[in-house]
């Protein structure tokens, strides 16, 4: 159940011109499940919208979020400084469920979500980027890292990974979270390969809590807010 | 404490019999059902829950993105996704049952008659405490013109839902019109009990980055502290001419922007934007408003 807790910044950690993870301290025990997020905010009425982040680690009452600098609120979020207070919203959505033995997959900030699954469920991790980033060590699982350019690790996109990665024998589905299109893509993929497949998807919200409906969009049929029936969806 | 006008602001303010335990409202479509906020706070430590607004039939609501954001406020365009008044009456409205504060809700309709039969529905639903109409919505016999833009079709609206329901009607005036006050004299005239100033201004928002408009459906309504001037001069217009009260709303973020509100002439005010910051913010506004009340006589 989603919840307003008051946190600090126990460590905001740059990891280029534009990436940074943010460390907050929230001082009790919350139960987050892998693959839920947090709508935040550490600034007063402008912008008037917190920021959803899925949960990229969690243990010791330390929460931390990988986050891109994509505008004003990300911005602020990466100026942030060792004990200024920040507010969550969450934990929000159902998360990843039932997946052990599947192979995790993130492309590009997708890694955020499959990173703290990966960490709980002890799985087999594909990291895959256009090209190489100055960070690759940025968590504590290891990580198969796939570049488009072959700049770092072996050369070609999300799927080729997973075509040279997934073993039936060793994996028992996926799960992944990335761009959209990379999202489409699998979802044929795995449909067609008859592979269970768990997927996070990203949708602009609002509330990030199930007020607004301004996440809600048709998914296998059915409508649902990615906010708290997603951003989880099985396949 | 009074208003600008030298009246007595009522901290319990009523509405055709209807109390109000304190002027804290939230605004239709930004609190769900209601039963969403249970999680955050006690429903009965504000004035009242205005429901996401209801239509006849279900709806799917328009495609994503819904909302976007600029330096100010928001624009959204869900497209009134809801479960039809009777998904609402039997799903939904049981979770309200001795929730201690008054449920309004808010309807749209395509024509005068899909607002009347929703009327006569609400009519027997014990939870359901007043109506909010909602009056922007395109009327389809009229070629798809709001309705609330023109004073006889306001009029007749008003009248005919006025004439089902015992319940206290309230309708939610567009800021989307030259003249607010013909509007909302229209409204007072046909019966209404209230009026609600006022939904969202149109808008738009173009991402440079995507090339395209940042909503899927192009326009949508804008919220948030940007309009809280033009709110609160609707607000103050209105109030020069109507008898019966008015529930000010449009970009409150804290109780000093409820204060303003109800200064210039609203009796009550509704909380919207503010709770997608904190959904908890209604509540607050609610608790520090009692505790202010009287420091700004």
């Amino acid at each position: 159940m989603a919840e307003r807790i008051f946190g600090k910044i126990k460590e905001n950690v740059r990891l280029d011109i534009d990436h940074f993870i943010l460390k907050v301290d929230v001082f009790r025990h919350i139960e987050i499940k892998p693959g839920q997020f947090f709508m935040i905010r550490a600034w007063e009425d402008i912008p008037v919208l917190n920021r959803p982040f899925s949960v990229f680690d969690y243990k010791d009452n330390i929460i931390q979020f990988f986050i891109k600098i994509k505008g004003k609120g990300t911005e602020l979020l990466s100026k942030l400084k060792i004990d200024e207070e920040i507010f969550l919203l969450g934990p929000s959505g159902n998360g990843f469920q039932n997946c052990e033995n599947y192979l995790a997959v993130g492309a590009g900030m997708g890694i955020a979500p499959i990173n703290y699954t990966s960490t709980i469920f002890n799985l087999e991790t594909i990291y895959a980027v256009n090209t190489h980033v100055s960070y690759m060590n940025f968590s504590d699982s290891e990580f198969n890292v796939w570049t488009l350019d072959g700049t770092s690790g072996e050369k070609g996109n999300a799927i080729d990974a997973i075509k040279k990665f997934y073993n039936n024998k060793i994996h028992k589905g996926i799960i992944a979270c990335g761009p959209e299109k990379f999202l489409e893509y699998l979802i044929k993929f795995c449909k067609e390969k008859n592979i269970p497949l768990q997927v996070s998807f990203e949708e602009k919200m609002a509330c990030g809590t199930g007020l607004c409906m301004s996440c809600a969009k048709k998914v296998k049929d059915d409508i649902i807010k990615i906010c708290q029936d997603g951003p989880v969806v099985r396949y | 404490m009074k208003n600008v006008f030298g009246k007595e602001i009522c901290f319990s303010p009523e509405i055709k019999g209807i109390k109000f335990k304190n002027p804290i409202l939230t605004a239709s479509g930004t609190c769900g059902f209601g039963v969403e906020l249970k999680d955050f706070f006690e429903l009965s430590s504000i004035g009242g829950i205005v429901l996401k607004g209801t239509t006849l039939l279900p709806k799917d609501g328009n495609e994503c993105p819904r909302i976007a954001e600029f330096n100010g406020g928001i624009v959204n365009s869900i497209g009134l996704q809801n479960p039809g008044i009777n998904g609402f009456i039997n799903d939904i409205s049981p979770k309200l049952y001795n929730c201690n504060t008054n449920i309004i809700t808010n309807i749209s309709g395509n024509t005068i008659d899909e607002y009347q039969q929703m009327c006569e529905i609400i009519e027997n639903e014990k939870v359901i405490d007043c109506i909010e109409i909602n009056i922007s919505c395109p009327n389809v016999k009229m070629g798809g013109i709001s309705f609330g833009t023109d004073s006889n079709t306001v009029f007749e609206l008003v009248s005919n839902c006025r004439a089902i329901t015992s319940k206290p009607l309230i309708v939610k005036l567009t800021p989307n019109i030259t003249d607010i006050t013909k509007i909302a004299l229209s409204a007072q005239k046909a019966g209404a009990d209230a009026v609600t100033c006022i939904n969202t201004f149109k808008g738009l928002l173009f991402d440079i980055e995507k090339n395209d408009f940042s909503l899927k459906n192009i326009v949508g309504g804008v919220s948030g502290p940007a309009i809280k001037p033009m709110a609160l001069f609707a607000v103050y217009e209105c109030a020069k001419v109507l008898d019966i009260p008015i529930i000010g709303v449009g970009g409150i973020m804290n109780f000093n922007d409820a204060l303003e509100f109800l200064k210039v002439g609203a009796s009550a005010v509704q909380i919207g934007t503010a709770t997608f910051k904190d959904p908890a913010n209604p509540a607050i506004i609610a608790r520090l408003i009692e505790r202010e009340w009287g420091k700004y006589d």
